[in-house]
């Protein structure tokens, strides 16, 4: 009983990772070669990036200003404020710049494509498509992968950006670091390491929001309620990927760069 | 031709589909009769291609669809075309993109050209005025027109029709037969899969009564209502059933 039921587990499991590494091989194959659906592409990019610059802003600003009250409180009792802006920019840049921008669209972002794919998949229109003649992966994944890889990495540059910024209005107004000091401080500290990783990550993020809920919004079944299910799986699945493979990035980094 | 020999189908641990063989043609006029969950909708799902069997063979004009490459299958499939259930028009086209879509991805006629048979294809199914709707805003009838004339379009072959009256009132089901018997008379072959009766009796020139996978019927609407087929004479009549509603109260 116990081994049917571990039985049943694995075998859903590994069809389900079978599923996903199958349409990722084939959206990865049809995402650099033409024909290419030129409106739905510029449509997703418009959707995915640009409406995604306020949440992105926000984040970004709030944990500049964040980063740096904690900042302030940790380094005056060593009397190393000069350090200010070396710790947000590497920070920043480093982790969560690309870590918090990309949880930050796989909730907004990776929800509404499960959610649209999903509903599609349960009103036949996947299926309609598919007996009209045209291929599901070219015209539906294609589009919304090239535009999470692409303008991920831009939303992350923005955050970055940003949060420096935010860093800077907190220090400005609650030390008296030398403005001028805490961005030479920042940009000194940055090297090219810390940018290739910065935007490196960001490209890793955007394959796993893009192909993630994709996959579970085009399988999903069972009406509403299976479409709700697929979007909440999407969510947490994308977010634990995130966790899970900036440590991974994070070491291979830091093995190269050493 | 369609033709399916001897096709099983196992989903989620249950045999849906068990040693079903059909062969529809051009001219054909075939339902496929069953309740819910008989498996009738996967039977359609089976012949599209996709959905693979088990075991058995779906082949389209003599070659097994399972052995062609996608590209060879989509432009095969060209010969045929489905009406789906709730019609599944595109949500972010207008009614006339969704006519007018395999015209559209096959790129051969200019944009004039394909205007022109969208608005034939819309006129014919009475909903010309609605081109530019989008289908949120449509009723379930005007829907199921939507994507009988989208299916029409590309002038296939053979039309399948998944529930064509379902959910419809009499008007718009007597509407959608006569669409179905217009496809028929300009010499398409039709596959439609249905629960009413009505319906089969109108459109049907075979049928045939799938009960939990299998074909348990096979003949025309005479030989139906006269068949001593357990199974048959519970889907004519269901309260000669014995045991399908015991149990059954209204009180809670």
């Amino acid at each position: 009983m116990v081994l049917a039921a571990v039985e049943i587990v694995l075998k859903r499991f590994f069809f389900a990772v079978d599923g996903y590494a199958r349409l990722t091989g084939r959206t990865l194959s049809r995402s650099f070669r033409p024909p290419f659906y030129l409106r739905e592409t510029v449509y997703q990019f418009d959707r995915i990036g640009v409406e995604s610059l306020f949440i992105v802003v926000l984040t970004g600003i709030f944990t500049g200003m964040v980063l740096a009250l904690q900042g302030v409180a940790l380094l005056t009792r060593f009397g190393a404020t000069s350090y200010l802006g070396s710790m947000i920019g590497a920070s920043i840049v480093r982790e969560l710049g690309p870590v918090l921008a990309a949880l930050m669209l796989a909730g907004r972002v990776g929800s509404s494509i499960t959610a649209e794919l999903g509903n599609m998949a349960i009103t036949e229109q996947i299926d309609a498509y598919t007996v009209e003649g045209t291929d599901v992966v070219r015209k539906l994944v294609v589009p919304r992968f090239l535009a999470c890889i692409l303008m991920l990495p831009l939303l992350t540059a923005l955050a970055d950006g940003i949060a420096l910024v935010g860093g800077f209005l907190i220090i400005s107004t609650s030390t008296d670091l030398n403005s001028a000091y805490y961005w030479r401080s920042v940009i000194e500290f940055l090297n090219l390491d810390d940018l290739a990783m910065g935007l490196t990550k960001p490209l890793v993020f955007g394959i796993l929001i893009a192909t993630i809920s994709c996959h579970l919004g085009l399988c999903a079944s069972g009406g509403a309620e299976g479409v709700g299910a697929a979007v909440k799986k999407s969510v947490v699945l994308a977010s634990i990927m995130i966790l899970v493979s900036d440590f991974f990035l994070t070491k291979v980094f830091l093995v190269i760069f050493s | 031709m369609i033709a399916l020999e001897n096709v099983h189908l196992t989903l989620s641990g249950r045999e849906i589909l068990r040693g079903v063989s059909l062969a529809v043609s051009p001219g054909d006029a075939l339902v496929i009769l069953g309740e819910s969950g008989s498996g009738k909708s996967t039977l359609l799902r089976v012949i599209l291609g996709l959905w693979k069997p088990d075991a058995g063979r779906v082949s389209l004009d003599g070659e097994d669809i399972h052995s062609l490459s996608e590209g060879e299958l989509t432009r095969r499939r060209k010969a045929l075309a489905v009406v789906f259930q709730g019609g599944a028009l595109f949500d972010s086209l207008t009614v006339g993109e969704n006519v007018g879509y395999r015209l559209f991805e096959e790129g051969v006629l200019s944009g004039t050209e394909i205007e022109n048979r969208v608005r034939e294809g819309l006129s014919a199914v009475g909903m010309e005025e609605a081109i530019d709707l989008y289908p949120a805003e449509l009723s379930g009838g005007m829907r199921k027109r939507a994507a009988f004339a989208r299916a029409v379009i590309g002038n296939p072959r053979i039309i399948l029709f998944d529930e064509p009256t379902a959910g419809l009132d009499p008007i718009a089901s007597h509407l959608v037969n006569e669409l179905i018997l217009r496809c028929q008379q300009s010499g398409k072959g039709t596959v439609v899969v249905t629960h009413d009766l009505e319906c089969a009796r109108r459109v049907g020139r075979r049928l045939m009564l799938i009960e939990g996978g299998q074909v348990v019927f096979d003949g025309n609407f005479q030989e139906l209502e006269s068949a001593d087929v357990p199974a048959v004479r519970c889907f004519l009549d269901p309260a000669t059933c014995a045991g399908t509603m015991q149990g059954v109260r209204c009180e809670t």
